[in-house]
């Protein structure tokens, strides 16, 4: 009874944490490979192990920033699996992404959010995707990331500056 | 390519936008409940598990690499490829393990009888040639050396040590044989011990008391005549005669008990005393004789 109990509010969490953040973890995977479907399978991975952790009873501090953290290394390891190219790769190369790609995901606006973004230092990136595209606040980043709020305040502006020398 | 704030903004609200269909979550928590295992593992971060099985797999390989290949080396003879790994490399790693010097030593009289009974089997196996007798020598003399540069060693071990060393020398066949200051004074204290047997240290003293009393009187009162003076020669001949006798008898009696001494000597070995209970006094007074004769 008691386990029953217990499974039932482990699933409750997971459902609550599910809904709450799967669009994002979605969005953050396809920024980071312009793929939707990927996304969605890499997002499917990072809520089935979130359930298996909360399974066992592990109990979760900071559960935003433990999922960001599966998610980002769920997204490092398909990268080192798969030997995929990535656009940047594709595009340092002289592959003309408009006059080429015909897949609609990679013209999306991932893609446009991503090339700007990631011409950035790459300490600017994360956060700076986070600040505006996610749009989550100095204290939930430096949760997120694990690092102090100062410090996301500073990459912040420094970011956006960078980001706003670069448009026209 | 460069693009206006505008256009970020507008792509920026047009990807917030972007997100899963309601249908999709439903498929995506059904899959994730279905393959989630009943006993769910931790997670494990793939740099974590890529590197545990790296590392593993690694250890795994050395060990198993290692082991073989040492006890490949332990089981080598002179001669063989592994064998100069063995005793240039293996043993002296497993000497450098042994801190205290008394076991040190103990393993390296081990190991020189390590030496000695490679060559044994060797030459049971008729495999003996030169090379390996070379390589053998070399190690086997390396160690010796070793031992005696360590020191810390007493009779018993010097002697157990000349043992293998005569042993090993009369086993190989080479021209140059081992040479050592255990060998040297073992050979010093087997001669001193041959000596001893040949020659034992046994005292034979033969002692003769022979007592015999004869007083002649010669009466001269009348004074020197004739037949007092001849008187006194006989006597004085007698005696001598009588004397003589005594010792003959007395000489014939010590060769008869040394005889004896000799062969009970034979017998026990031991030294011993003989003492005869004959004593031979011969007192001749000779003072009147003097004054017959005017001397």
């Amino acid at each position: 009874m008691g386990n029953d109990q217990e499974q039932n509010n482990h699933k409750e969490l997971f459902e609550r944490l599910f809904q709450e953040y799967s669009d994002v973890i979605y969005r953050f995977c396809l920024y980071k490979t312009s793929n939707p479907e990927i996304a969605h399978d890499l997002t499917q991975e990072t809520f089935l192990r979130l359930w298996k952790t909360l399974s066992c009873d592990k109990k979760l501090d900071s559960p935003k920033s433990y999922i960001y953290q599966i998610s980002r290394n769920l997204i490092v390891d398909y990268y080192k699996s798969h030997k995929v190219v990535s656009l940047d790769f594709l595009m340092e190369e002289g592959f003309d992404v408009k006059g080429d790609m015909v897949s609609a995901e990679i013209i999306s606006d991932a893609s446009i959010l991503r090339e700007q973004i990631d011409s950035l230092e790459k300490e600017f990136r994360e956060v700076v995707y986070l600040r505006f595209v996610e749009e989550l606040g100095v204290q939930e980043i430096a949760q997120t990331l694990g690092i102090s709020e100062n410090l996301v305040s500073v990459r912040i502006n420094r970011g956006k500056n960078k980001l706003k020398e670069k448009f026209k | 390519m460069k693009i206006s704030q505008e256009q970020f903004n507008n792509s920026q609200k047009a990807f917030k936008e972007s997100s899963l269909s309601a249908e999709q979550k439903e498929k995506m928590l059904s899959s994730i409940y279905s393959q989630a295992v009943t006993t769910p593992a931790s997670i494990i971060s793939p740099y974590t598990k890529h590197l545990f099985s790296k590392v593993l797999v690694s250890a795994l390989a050395i060990l198993l690499i290692f082991s073989g290949t040492t006890y490949a080396c332990m089981q080598s003879l002179p001669g063989d490829l592994l064998y100069d790994a063995k005793v240039n490399l293996i043993e002296p790693l497993g000497l450098l393990l042994k801190i205290d010097p008394v076991k040190k030593r103990d393993c390296n009289i081990s190991l020189l009888n390590k030496r000695v009974k490679e060559v044994e089997i060797l030459k049971e196996k008729n495999e003996l040639s030169k090379k390996s007798q070379e390589k053998s020598f070399r190690a086997t003399k390396a160690k010796v050396e070793e031992i005696e540069k360590d020191g810390l060693i007493d009779e018993e071990l010097k002697s157990r040590i000349a043992g293998e060393l005569t042993k090993y020398n009369s086993l190989i066949g080479l021209e140059t044989k081992i040479d050592s200051v255990f060998l040297i004074n073992s050979k010093t204290e087997i001669e001193s011990e041959t000596k001893i047997t040949v020659e034992p240290p046994k005292k034979v003293s033969v002692k003769a008391k022979i007592s015999t009393t004869t007083v002649v009187d010669l009466n001269l009162d009348s004074g020197i005549t004739s037949s007092t003076t001849l008187s006194a020669t006989t006597t004085l001949a007698t005696s001598t005669n009588l004397l003589g006798k005594v010792l003959d008898k007395v000489s014939e009696k010590i060769n008869t008990k040394k005889d004896s001494v000799e062969e009970s000597e034979q017998e026990e070995e031991k030294p011993s005393t003989i003492k005869l209970p004959v004593e031979v006094k011969v007192e001749v007074d000779t003072e009147p004789v003097k004054n017959l004769l005017g001397l």
